[in-house]
């Protein structure tokens, strides 16, 4: 009837509970770090919006290598075509912005992460809110495969009108990697939940 | 629940206390308790053997099915 894990006599324990301390103190000092980062960044950001646009001309002539790596793509563009001042700024702000999501994208997982070790190391791994909060980063990193990509698209297609590039287009392409990572997360919350019950069931059992 | 749990009544013939058979049967009181007040899902048939032979009774006389 008590609650908690029963180990198998092949698992090792001694080695499952380092591995369980380290990942613990990582994700409790990623989150710090993810914090302080997505401050710096919101106030980048915000600065940078309320910054005059004139501030952002860029001499193109300037440039050594002009490089645009996107997620499926790679140009590398001969300098010596460009030349004249653009104005940078939206392109910076998206730059920002595209950064900031990412990191608050990383920054739920570690709180999720985080929440389910500390579950964990309570000898609590299949509590319902465990399965929870794994589903969620499933299905936030499905939402991801799609929504990014566009943020992508963006921010491309701002460096493509900067450059004043016709020849060059983005087709939107949903994240496959992140998609499939999504899918599997949400299947392993599934077992997770037939364990939860399956865990229910031996603590009723008398 | 249709399978109503009768171990007080076996266990008041028998004046036997609660905590003296969870030492007897090797079952904690709190699981011991839970069973006497039908929270629980499932029994063993170990821990019903254990219990039958300690208070020298059926699984009948613990057990009952009532419509």
């Amino acid at each position: 009837m008590k609650g908690g894990m029963k180990m198998n006599h092949s698992f090792n324990k001694k080695y499952y509970s380092i591995i369980l301390s380290i990942t613990r103190w990582i994700t409790k000092v990623s989150v710090v770090v993810l914090y302080i980062a997505i401050g710096f960044l919101l106030v980048g950001v915000g600065v940078l919006t309320l910054l005059p646009i004139e501030l952002f001309d860029f001499d193109l002539g300037v440039l050594e290598n002009i490089n645009i790596q996107s997620l499926n793509a790679f140009i590398s563009l001969n300098p010596d075509f460009f030349s004249g001042i653009v104005n940078i700024k939206g392109p910076v702000v998206l730059v920002g912005l595209v950064v900031l999501l990412n990191i608050a994208l990383l920054l739920f997982i570690f709180i999720m992460l985080k929440k389910v070790i500390i579950d964990v190391t309570d000898d609590k791994p299949f509590s319902n809110k465990n399965i929870m909060r794994i589903s969620k980063v499933g299905y936030a990193f499905v939402i991801v495969a799609f929504v990014f990509p566009i943020f992508e698209g963006l921010l491309l297609n701002s460096f493509i009108n900067l450059l004043s590039l016709s020849n060059i287009g983005f087709n939107y392409m949903v994240n496959f990697q992140q998609l499939f990572i999504g899918l599997l997360i949400v299947v392993l919350a599934n077992i997770f939940g037939y364990a939860s019950y399956l865990q229910e069931d031996h603590d009723m059992t008398v | 629940m249709a399978i109503i749990i009768r171990l007080d009544r076996v266990l008041a013939d028998r004046k036997m206390p609660l905590n003296e058979l969870s030492e007897k049967v090797g079952v904690s009181l709190a699981n011991l308790s839970n069973l006497k007040t039908g929270k629980v899902r499932a029994i063993r048939f170990s821990t019903l053997e254990k219990i039958c032979e300690v208070l020298d009774c059926q699984p009948g006389d613990i057990l009952e099915y009532e419509k």
